[in-house]
């Protein structure tokens, strides 16, 4: 197999624009704007429920944002909202560029966006009103699960045209991760809606199907839309062939197959046969080699430079020690101590933001100058950017594991008494809402970044950076 | 991997798998059971929470803490 194709100089970001990303230059920027206000309104939210965990008085006689659903908001709003619009972005942009032709069927992915953002911003006024389920990643309103359904469908013609129409019959990682999470998520979706909201399973077999498609919603949907970005950017950037590039494709598979049967993880000691456990420890631990074939393919990373590669390293960096600690806390002897506690949320924390979040960061520093044909509007704000979520990034995933820990420890202990338990974890709530307030902060800049950037681009008559050409784009800047 | 049909396949039938395997075995060596009434104890387990218990989850419900 063919590495990905290599750009001669992949610091020239504008120079690297191609009729392919022109024509796509509408849709994908809504999806990405689309996905930025999202991550902007769930850090608000994230910052109001971390506020409620160490005051829990804040806001609590306010029903639309107490904080059970203040938290089922800010997790929905991450996830589809953000997660779901700039990975399809992402996604289709990669798939656009391999297939050598300009994007089809972009008007459905207009269509179908609108339809997405509609129905995210419905399940989120009815998770306000008390609609919500109480499934992890499923927390939206079934009146709206229909329709982001056939929502995701409809963006995904653009990518599955652009997969069908590829001038080369050759496929690439990049291929396999996009088109696995284009193709799984509607699959997955639908399947746990009928057996968790349409046709419900009884009593624990629901905490079984819940558990399944929590796992598969992260190893065969958020995790390919990251890896797909990830596949294609890091050669681009680094200007280097990957290395034990046969092994990618039993990389890929590992985590197809097995992925979905993780799902077992978080149900360890309850009510349900032993073996569902056990098959999580065993899958969790054979999902290693998938994190292995990574670090063989990806390992390149090190050595590159630039801001996206800087945001992807980290997020590859996360990627792998949040699936060691997965395999880790699997084991019973392990999660007696983390199960229920802290410690849960920040592997949540590093799979969702340290992992996904990054990537897709870099992967919207590396896109959006080829899509505007104009570099970033600062550079400024993008390293300040990228400073402050990894700042805030760093402090929220050790607090949290810290408080988790000392939790998990407190609650084994029969002698410790619930208050005291809540007293000793205030210094970390306290720590993780200083995080969340810097996230929010540098997702900000992000923002007004790219609003900037795209008014430029827009307002350009004519094309400028022959003339004018800002201190340099920001792939350049940290080359 | 150059057949997309075949590629297709392999994503459906690793998803169905673990669907099947996971969800559908589950459901099989549980799915069935009926409550237990037991004799000694003069009650059905598992039970239903009744009183305060009751109302409590359904306040729990409301607040989007639990369903």
């Amino acid at each position: 197999m063919i590495n990905a194709p290599i750009t001669a100089r992949p610091d020239a970001a504008t120079a690297d624009v191609t009729a392919i990303d022109t024509t796509a230059r509408g849709p994908l920027l809504f999806l990405l704007g689309s996905a930025l206000s999202w991550l902007l309104i769930s850090g608000v939210l994230g910052v109001i429920t971390s506020i409620q965990l160490h005051t829990p008085h804040f806001l609590a006689d306010c029903p639309w944002l107490t904080y059970g659903r203040a938290q089922a908001m800010a997790e929905s709003s991450f996830v589809y909202g953000w997660a779901a619009n700039a990975g399809i972005a992402i996604v289709l942009w990669v798939l656009g560029r391999l297939s050598g032709t300009p994007l089809r069927g972009l008007n459905w992915v207009l269509f179908g966006g609108v339809f997405w953002n509609l129905g995210v911003t419905l399940g989120l006024i009815g998770i306000a009103m008390g609609d919500m389920t109480s499934f992890a990643l499923l927390e939206l309103p079934r009146y709206v699960q229909v329709l982001l359904v056939f929502s995701w469908a409809t963006m995904s013609v653009a990518g599955v045209l652009a997969w069908t129409g590829r001038r080369t019959e050759l496929t690439y990682a990049s291929h396999w991760y996009g088109v696995a999470a284009l193709f799984l998520f509607p699959w997955l979706l639908s399947a746990a809606q009928v057996i968790l909201l349409w046709s419900p399973l009884r009593g624990a077999l629901q905490a079984v199907a819940a558990g399944w498609y929590a796992q598969g919603a992260w190893t065969l949907w958020l995790a390919p839309l990251a890896l797909c970005a990830a596949y294609y950017i890091v050669p681009k950037v680094t200007g280097r062939t990957l290395p034990s590039y046969e092994f990618a494709a039993l990389g890929f598979w590992t985590l197809v197959f097995i992925g979905g049967w993780t799902g077992g993880r978080h149900l360890i000691g309850g009510p349900l046969p032993a073996w569902i456990a056990t098959m999580a420890i065993v899958t969790c631990s054979l999902l290693l080699f998938h994190y292995f074939v990574l670090v063989l393919n990806l390992r390149i990373v090190v050595g590159g430079g630039g801001m996206a590669i800087k945001f992807i390293r980290f997020g590859l960096g996360a990627y792998v020690l949040g699936g060691v600690l997965d395999a880790l806390t699997a084991f019973r002897g392990i999660a007696v101590e983390t199960q229920f506690t802290l410690f849960t949320t920040a592997q949540e924390q590093l799979a969702l933001y340290g992992a996904v979040t990054m990537i897709f960061f870099g992967a919207i520093y590396f896109m959006l100058p080829r899509l505007t044909g104009r570099p970033w509007a600062s550079s400024g704000l993008a390293v300040s950017h990228r400073l402050l979520v990894k700042v805030g990034l760093v402090l929220l995933l050790v607090t949290l594991a810290v408080g988790g820990w000392t939790q998990g420890v407190d609650l084994l202990n029969a002698k410790a008494v619930f208050p005291d338990i809540l007293g000793h974890l205030n210094l970390c709530l306290l720590g993780a809402t200083v995080a969340q307030v810097v996230l929010l902060l540098g997702n900000l800049l992000l923002f007004v970044n790219f609003c900037r950037s795209t008014a430029a681009s827009a307002l350009a008559l004519v094309p400028m950076q022959a003339f004018f050409r800002p201190t340099a784009t920001v792939e350049g800047v940290a080359r | 991997m150059k057949s997309g049909p075949l590629f297709l396949l392999g994503l459906l039938v690793a998803l169905t798998l673990s669907w099947a395997g996971l969800v559908l075995g589950a459901n099989g060596q549980l799915g069935h059971l009926m409550p237990y009434y037991d004799e000694g104890e003069s009650g059905t387990f598992p039970a239903r929470p009744s009183g305060l218990a009751a109302r409590g989850q359904l306040v729990y419900a409301d607040l989007g803490c639990a369903a």
